[in-house]
């Protein structure tokens, strides 16, 4: 039984393994055969450039909080800060990451394999009401 | 039916000869990648459970799945080899099995 914290760092770690396979593939492919119809695959550039935003925004944030906290002369410190943002950084970095990677993975079963829309539609909801309650299971017990 | 010849496709490298059986036989590049990942997964899982006494079902199913897209990336170096239908499976299929070992509860382990 999955638990709401092995799916998050489930998440997070898929979305790094996501976004090394994507930039192996494009950059192996444009050194050795540039004129690949993959570098031209609207859904894998589109999932790139989102997995690639969501990590650069999170090193802005790590660097500005940095800066904030430790080289100015008087840090910048707020009640609960290092909690709160250490928890919206990392859910902001595994529903990025998530959802980057579903839509990837729909778009292109869709596409490619020839996959209804319906059955992706039907295991969309399943995986949504499954993270809600999750979410509610960690709110009451803490697990 | 006639089947192209070797030296009416003209094939004097190795790539020729890969991208010949793979025009002849279209099955070809598909039963490679499928027996690929059915050697490293099943290699693993008994290997694992020859030393081990315990078995990884979806731990080797992620690497067997990662190997075979890695391989099919290799493949698709070759210009006309490999449809990119199948890289795309194999990346798919590796996305999700690596998903499904991630998410994993892993007292076991």
């Amino acid at each position: 039984m999955v638990d709401m914290k092995s799916l998050v760092i489930g998440g997070i770690l898929l979305g790094l393994f996501a976004f090394a396979s994507l930039s192996v593939m494009y950059i192996s492919l444009t050194d050795n055969n540039p004129n690949s119809t993959l570098l031209t695959e609207s859904a894998l550039n589109k999932t790139f450039y989102s997995l690639n935003s969501t990590l650069m925004s999170q090193r802005n944030q790590s660097a500005n909080q940095y800066q904030n906290g430790t080289l100015m002369d008087n840090p910048e410190t707020s009640f609960g800060g290092l909690v709160m943002k250490s928890v919206v950084g990392a859910t902001n970095l595994f529903t990025g990451f998530f959802s980057s990677i579903f839509i990837l993975i729909t778009d292109l079963a869709e596409k490619e394999i020839g996959i209804p829309p319906l059955i992706t539609t039907v295991f969309f909801t399943i995986l949504t009401v499954l993270i809600i309650f999750l979410g509610w299971r960690l709110y009451r017990s803490g697990q | 039916m006639t089947y192209q010849t070797l030296a009416e496709a003209n094939a004097t490298t190795l790539a020729k000869v890969f991208i010949y059986v793979s025009n002849n036989s279209p099955l070809f590049i598909p039963a490679l990648l499928g027996f690929f990942f059915g050697i490293v997964m099943l290699g693993s899982y008994f290997s694992q459970i020859r030393t081990r006494g315990q078995g990884d079902f979806w731990g080797c199913f992620a690497v067997a799945s990662f190997c075979s897209f890695v391989l099919s990336l290799v493949l698709s170096w070759i210009p006309n080899l490999i449809p990119i239908y199948y890289v795309i499976v194999t990346l798919i299929l590796s996305f999700v099995s690596v998903g499904i070992l991630l998410t994993q509860n892993r007292d076991n382990f």
